[in-house]
């Protein structure tokens, strides 16, 4: 590092940050003050009426931010997009990120928060991280919603016969909680119910947020909280939602979560965080209304998908943009040389040690991602979320990997890099020139290839 | 495409496995979704995020491995199908020592130990 200093965390630097006043951050995306419905003085919802006004306006540029295999820290997906993000508005391209809503659990475990780190962040970032605007909380409530007048159906004579020996509709809390997997309810008598087993989910895992996260709209999510299958009869034949009026009661607890959240990154570009789907059980990616809102009203959109890019993009690319019709013209994989090191052999303990034959080794994990990428027809770009313990020597063979004109990927995978912590600011822009060369020279031929992957949208 | 297919594809082409396994209750299940007018979901893989295989400590980029489905799951809201390959974790736990043994609000009434 050539600029020496302390290293600030990364809650001191969100709280060092200058914030606009949420108009004027909707202001630099044009939107009018009277469709943003403000939660305090920094953050905001968008109206259903302002989004509905803009279906005629063309898409702007659609950049995915994947990764390659990652660690048990995660390879700083949420990070790279935001400094994308910000190097794109700073050579003078207007864009908005579209991230995933953190949720409780894994900040009070392990992997902390979730809006970026260094100065790749977006703020506030204890809000964002804590009770944002409450989207989880009323996401959980009208999953618990439903998970009630399921059990209450049952004490009241179970009139649509669904079988409390099999698995029924559970329960969900945004909490990191182990004791809840498996329980017992409705102990303790007859007007209790009928004792049985069952279990909790954390609140990302219910199937209410990926239902929020493809929702076009509210009908469209009345129409998907009523297809929720909720048991099952002694026949096995399939028990919904709606059979139980519970569709329109669970729409009015998420009529407000609905609608996407801006809010800002340090350098005070946009930023739509909302939804955020587990990345096995459901897609992973934020919610198809913030990532349309940024598509109408930026020029680039830089997104996220859960996980490596085995899961992640390949969900991003069959499900949620296949459903929503959505055409990705870029995808940033999102590499580390500890990541590589570890797929060339290095135990988790020992990726501090410079090892460069192991990042050497390790690039058959990248190489994987990059084909896998081609195969959808979207060029890639490589990012290396460098850190401070990395080598200079450990990342000139991630550069001559990506720098060979070997036709490997229809895109080639230019070389790119951007440093976390201090320097980000300045070494953003070579991750930022190659995507906007793609998206613009590939225009609009990068469309996922219609097969072979999975059914198109009906 | 029917659902086992999609499931094939993405395990061969994506993840570099020679086969795709399910014990017959998964194959029937399946077949009843389709039956019931589900066939035309996309499929989504609850895989583990640590490997291409379902092993999570086969790093790198190994192929010619076998995918187990374990279970499959519909979601009919979402309208897609999970493929439950391996442990799937829905439910996390804290650790030894969580992170929230260091949040707490300062002097200044500001919250550290978030990062």
């Amino acid at each position: 590092m050539s600029d020496q200093g302390e290293v600030r965390s990364d809650i001191e630097i969100a709280r060092a940050a200058r914030t606009l006043p949420i108009g004027e951050n909707g202001a630099r995306i044009d939107i009018p003050s009277e469709h943003l419905l403000p939660y305090g003085h920094d953050k905001a919802k968008i109206g259903f009426d302002y989004l509905d006004s803009l279906a005629d306006r063309p898409d702007g540029k659609l950049i995915l931010v994947t990764a390659i295999t990652p660690t048990p820290a995660g390879e700083g997906k949420t990070t790279t997009s935001v400094g994308l993000g910000d190097g794109l508005n700073r050579i003078g391209k207007r864009t908005a990120v579209c991230l995933r809503e953190p949720s409780l659990g894994p900040c009070f475990g392990m992997k902390g928060g979730a809006a970026g780190g260094g100065y790749s962040q977006v703020v506030p970032m204890e809000s964002i991280n804590l009770h944002f605007t409450g989207d989880l909380h009323a996401i959980g409530a009208a999953h618990n919603l439903l998970s009630a007048m399921v059990d209450n159906h049952i004490h009241w004579g179970n009139a649509l016969g669904i079988d409390a020996r099999r698995p029924t509709w559970g329960r969900v809390v945004d909490m990191n909680d182990r004791a809840l997997r498996s329980v017992s309810i409705a102990l303790g008598g007859v007007g209790n119910g009928f004792p049985r087993q069952s279990g909790f989910d954390i609140t990302v895992a219910s199937e209410v947020m990926a239902i929020f996260c493809l929702a076009e709209g509210l009908a469209d999510l009345e129409r998907r909280l009523g297809n929720i299958g909720i048991g099952q009869t002694r026949e096995r034949k399939a028990r919904y939602a709606r059979e139980l009026e519970a569709d329109g009661a669970m729409t009015v607890l998420l009529k407000d979560a609905l609608m996407p959240n801006l809010v800002q990154t340090l350098e005070n570009n946009p930023a739509f965080i909302h939804g955020g789907p587990f990345a096995n059980i459901a897609h992973g990616c934020n919610s198809v209304m913030a990532t349309r809102a940024g598509l109408k009203l930026a020029d680039y959109a830089v997104t996220e998908a859960g996980f490596g890019a085995d899961l992640g993009a390949e969900k991003f690319f069959d499900i949620k943009c296949r459903k929503a019709g959505l055409r990705p013209d870029a995808a940033v994989v999102v590499a580390t040389v500890r990541a590589l090191k570890m797929h060339g052999g290095v135990a988790i303990g020992d990726l501090g040690s410079e090892n460069v034959d192991a990042v050497r080794a390790g690039l058959v994990n990248l190489g994987r991602h990059l084909d896998n990428i081609a195969r959808f027809g979207v060029p890639a770009v490589v990012a290396i979320n460098r850190f401070t313990s990395d080598t200079d020597a450990e990342l000139v063979p991630v550069r001559e990997y990506c720098e060979e004109p070997t036709g490997r990927t229809e895109a080639q995978a230019p070389r790119s890099s951007h440093e976390r912590w201090r320097k980000w600011r300045t070494a953003a822009r070579p991750t930022s020139a190659p995507c906007i060369r793609m998206t613009w020279d590939c225009g609009r031929r990068s469309r996922p290839s219609p097969g072979p992957f999975t059914a198109r949208r009906k | 495409m029917g659902l086992w297919e999609k499931i094939e594809t993405i395990a061969r082409t994506i993840y570099g496995a020679a086969e795709v396994t399910a014990p017959a209750n998964v194959r029937n299940q399946i077949a009843k979704f389709e039956a019931d007018g589900f066939g035309h979901y996309p499929v989504c893989m609850a895989k583990t995020q640590y490997s291409f295989s379902t092993d999570p400590n086969a790093k790198g980029a190994p192929s010619g491995h076998s995918i187990p489905v374990r279970e499959v799951r519909l979601s009919s809201g979402a309208e897609f199908l999970v493929a439950v390959c391996g442990d799937m974790m829905t439910m996390p736990g804290l650790p030894r020592v969580p992170a929230a043994n260091s949040i707490r609000l300062n002097q200044a009434g500001e919250v550290e130990g978030l990062f």
